[in-house]
């Protein structure tokens, strides 16, 4: 099975109960909305790789209105985050903070950049000589 | 220089990343809480033997406190019990249970049935204790000292690792 | 006693897979014909073999033998017959003994469709399979026997994992893992031609088919396992960017870029020695995805505290295998050299934008799914990376990658003709615009940026993949299944950027607690409960509710939203309800009773979820279709009169 380790932690997800929780929406739309926000960058503990905006557990329900309750009291992100945080680590932030992993991908672009540039180049090049023909055919496999 | 090695590089340095992480795999069981150092959150709750009385943490202080997180839906809670038992008989601390997410009437039926270690059982029907000692889970066990510090944590017990690892920390510092 | 013949059947087939390893080798590398011959009958025996084990730990399976570990741990007499054959590969054990079944067969495949390439060149192939062979039989037999006896038998099974028990997850991993074992193909040609140092590009064509085949089972297989998770979870997620799903999206990444760059080597000699290490990498992440599935290397390694040497014997087999298949490129890649030039605008630079924007996708995954390994290791604490990282990232290299596909579609080979072209792209780039606008605008009325851009993007592929085709059938030529498939192909992408872009922007859910008679509104749709009934399955006892929804005040569907609780594992299982549609699916999930009748559930509308689907069967259609080409065809035909004529492989007149 690919997926026994999610399902291990899903086995203990749902063992007390399937907790959907059926808040009403907060009055406020600007504050539903840094909720339902908010909830996608914490992770499921019980169920690890889940969000706690996303499953059923015990955990998730609790933390969703711990964080609603946060949310209406007048705390910013930033504060709820640093509750959650104080409490169980970045380990539950599913938005790491680290600085590298939010330029790699940068990085890994402008390196991309870079071989492509030269290959183009190196290929410009050698047209001159390469007397090859070759089909019009887009695909001739 | 072949520049035709670097993939065999990235690789050899990736299966040394893997093989440290394999090597410490073993230590990763006990995951670190974000409270080992920091004062054990206070709660107030009700006192799931006595209705209508409340469990109060400033009560323990001055005695080194097992918190002990369990709920009656919990396998390991189970298989737990008896090591819970044992460390009462010794006397060395005092086991304050956090009945967490569970239904009274069970808990008070598992602790008919098994036998009580606790010196008191605080029930977190909310769950609201649970997050502020950042528990995710049953079982789980906070080591505080007398001054009120959390200084260890860990999931089930076994005796093995109550008699090597947390007792040490208890008389290490009573002797 | 039928689990000890599986048993010796194993044990048999890993000393066929040494001896076709080593005659695989040793036979050309000393010139016997001999050796070489001997590798076929090992292949076919390890496939007989193979099947004969894997038949028996399904029969142990079936006949509910409890005295197996396997069968005690992960099946029950009241399992229905289905899931207990299915319950054979759900399990570590299992799946890894299906694993090397499904090389066994793959190899089989390999040595009777090549008797047109040379000898020694398919002797070596088979030696590199069976190499590999031998590491997963003894990694199978050493820490993970199938087999396995307890003393003293179970009673009864502790039952398959409820979550386990349904049709998308009892065929999702033998499709995956058909895909994975694909990809051992093109790493043992890639290994075949480095050892033989013969690096023209005609190993390229080769290997093309089978990895569009195993490239087809992948897609087949992620589609799948998304699908499951949508359904049978039951809240809606269908990627959610765990460990285990990225697992398998970087094998596929790379092998699309495999596909692509096989077909510039094929055709224009170029990007050899990219393309070997790209074979090399796309094995390596498959090799890398089954361990990590099955043993939870970066998932979690507490899974390695019972049994370290699982971990440690993966490693070695890891190091083994990729670091000896990267060895051999350090020493033969320096030898390839391609003096065949290209324009910037030519079909070979959008490849060349293709292999390094997958490339890019498949090292942002990498890197986000080992950072919490790494910051680990390096002692930097512990740290998560989730669906909110990877969203945005994904997107740096997959929106020009999507965009350039239609441009790319249009590029002539060698050099540029975008002239001729122009009018086509702007033509259907304006038709895209207006289409995908008035979609997002007119029908959905989104207000966000991506879902526009994502719609634009996806009509663009949809109707530019269509211009040359239908240009070909007005001119009254011909279309080759080659180009039917890579059409079907990019419109599959096309369809799922669409509908992944549609609903992801216009998606709606709520939680709600609903007495019977009371109802929740979500956009134009109201899902009214109607009351709870109690149903019995076979293993398990639910509460079924009845969900009316409507359109617009109009009767729509009926939903049954199930919560189960399966009787042997004592475990609830929400079983989600879905409304399938082309326009939108409906879905309710089921939770809790709340008190006074009234049940909690979460229902959503989302829209356009079906081409998701959709695209990734175009996809793997046009995959398909493009293996049937004649030109494969014709080489096929003559493999199979030969081996028509050759039942027993005959020795080499030369």
């Amino acid at each position: 099975m690919t997926r026994t380790m999610v399902v291990a932690f899903l086995a203990l997800c749902s063992l007390p109960v399937l907790a959907i929780d059926p808040a009403p929406l907060l009055p406020d739309p600007v504050q539903q909305a840094r909720y339902v926000d908010l909830i996608h960058q914490l992770r499921c503990l019980q169920c690890q790789g889940e969000t706690v905006a996303d499953t059923q557990a015990m955990f998730a329900k609790d933390i969703r209105r711990q964080v609603r309750e946060m949310v209406q009291a007048g705390k910013s992100d930033h504060e709820v985050r640093q509750y959650m945080v104080d409490r169980y680590g970045k380990i539950i932030l599913l938005r790491p903070e680290s600085a590298w992993l939010w330029l790699a991908p940068a990085l890994f672009l402008l390196g991309g950049i870079a071989i492509a540039w030269r290959v183009l180049r190196q290929r410009r090049a050698l047209l001159a000589t390469d007397t090859s023909e070759v089909g019009d055919e887009p695909e001739q496999s | 220089m072949n520049r035709f090695i670097i993939p065999l590089l990235v690789f050899g340095l990736l299966v040394v990343v893997f093989g440290i992480s394999l090597k410490h795999a073993p230590e990763k069981q006990v995951v670190k809480s974000a409270l080992i150092g920091k004062p054990a959150p206070e709660f107030s709750l009700p006192d799931l033997l006595q209705p209508g009385a409340t469990v109060n943490s400033a009560a323990f202080k001055g005695r080194w406190v097992l918190v002990n997180v369990w709920a009656t839906w919990c396998v390991e809670c189970r298989a737990e019990h008896p090591t819970l038992l044992d460390i009462k008989q010794q006397g060395k601390v005092i086991i304050v249970g956090l009945n967490y997410q569970d239904k009274d009437a069970d808990a008070r039926q598992w602790l008919a049935e098994l036998g009580n270690p606790y010196e008191a059982v605080a029930v977190d029907r909310e769950g609201r204790a649970s997050i502020d000692y950042g528990v995710y889970g049953a079982p789980e066990n906070f080591l505080v000292n007398p001054a009120g510090v959390i200084v260890h944590k860990t999931w089930g017990l076994t005796p093995d690792y109550w008699r090597t690892t947390m007792l040490p920390l208890i008389e290490g510092t009573t002797k | 006693m039928i689990p000890e013949i599986g048993q010796y059947a194993m044990i048999l087939a890993l000393l066929l897979a040494a001896a076709q390893a080593f005659f695989g080798i040793a036979g050309p590398w000393k010139g016997q014909q001999r050796w070489m011959q001997a590798t076929y009958p090992a292949v076919a025996g390890q496939f007989v073999l193979l099947g004969l084990a894997f038949g028996c730990l399904i029969w142990s399976f079936v006949h509910n033998d409890f005295s197996v570990r396997m069968v005690a741990a992960h099946s029950n007499s009241a399992l229905p017959v289905y899931f207990q054959v299915a319950a054979a590969w759900g399990n570590h054990e299992g799946s890894l003994l299906f694993w090397v079944f499904v090389l066994s067969a793959w190899t089989l495949a390999v040595a009777a469709f090549s008797s047109t390439l040379p000898r020694p060149f398919v002797a070596r192939v088979l030696g590199v399979l069976g190499i590999i062979s031998v590491g997963f039989l003894l990694f199978s037999l050493a820490t993970s026997n199938p087999f396995e006896r307890l003393q003293p038998a179970r009673p009864d099974g502790v039952d398959l994992n409820p979550v386990l028990q349904d049709f998308g997850l009892t065929i999702h991993p033998p499709m995956l893992y058909v895909g994975y074992v694909g990809f051992s193909v093109a790493f043992a040609f890639a290994c075949a031609a480095m050892i033989e140092g013969k690096l023209d590009q005609t190993w390229a064509r080769w290997t093309r088919p089978w990895t569009t085949v195993a490239w087809m089972f992948l897609t087949v297989g992620v589609a799948l396992g998304s699908w499951w998770a949508y359904y049978e979870l039951g809240w809606g997620g269908w990627w959610a960017w765990d460990p285990v799903e990225n697992s398998i999206l970087m094998p596929w990444l790379l092998g699309t870029a495999l596909i692509h760059s096989l077909a510039v080597t094929d055709k224009r000699g170029l990007f050899k020695s990219w393309t070997l290490l790209l074979a090399i990498m796309a094995f390596s992440f498959c090799l890398l995805a089954t361990f990590m599935v099955r043993s939870g290397v970066l998932v979690s390694v507490h899974s390695f505290a019972s049994d370290p040497t699982r971990g440690i014997f993966i490693l070695s087999f890891l190091a083994l295998t990729i670091g000896g298949a990267l060895t051999l490129y350090v020493w033969r890649a320096p030898l390839l050299r391609s003096a065949a030039g290209f324009d910037l605008v030519s079909r070979e630079s959008f490849l060349l934008f293709n292999n390094i924007l997958l490339v890019i996708a498949t090292a942002v995954v990498f890197g986000g799914t080992m950072a919490p390994m790494i910051a680990d290791v390096a002692g930097l604490g512990t740290l998560s990376v989730g669906a909110p990282y990877f969203n945005p990232t994904f997107l740096i290299p997959m929106l020009p990658l999507l965009a350039l596909v239609s441009v790319g579609t249009f590029a002539r080979w060698k050099r540029g003709a975008l002239g001729e072209s122009r009018n086509r792209i702007l033509g259907s780039l304006v038709l895209a615009l207006i289409l995908g606008l008035a979609l997002i605008l007119g029908v959905y009325g989104d207000r966000s940026l991506l879902g526009p851009i994502g719609v634009v993007i996806g009509v663009w592929i949809v109707v530019s993949s269509l211009v040359d085709p239908v240009d070909r059938l007005r001119r009254g030529l011909s279309i080759s299944p080659s180009i039917l498939g890579m059409t079907l192909a990019h419109i599959g992408l096309g369809v799922i950027t669409l509908g992944i872009t549609t609903m992801e922007a216009r998606m709606e859910a709520r939680d709600v607690a609903l007495a019977p008679g009371q109802q929740v509104e979500l956009g134009r749709f109201a899902f009214r409960f109607e009351g709870v009934e109690e149903v019995d399955g076979p293993n398990y006892a639910a509460t079924r509710a009845r969900m009316v929804v409507t359109r617009d005040g109009k009767p729509e569907t009926v939903l049954f939203p199930e919560r189960r609780n399966y009787l042997v594992q004592e475990q609830a299982l929400a079983e989600a309800s879905l409304g399938v549609g082309w326009q939108r699916d409906l879905l309710a999930t089921m939770g809790e009773e709340v008190g006074g009748g009234a049940w909690s559930f979460r229902v959503q509308v989302r829209p356009l979820m079906r081409y998701v689907w959709l695209g990734a069967a175009l996809m793997a259609f046009g995959g398909f279709l493009s293996t049937l080409d004649r030109r494969y065809r014709r080489r096929r035909e003559a493999a199979e009169s030969a081996t028509v004529a050759a039942p027993v492989p005959r020795g080499d007149p030369a």
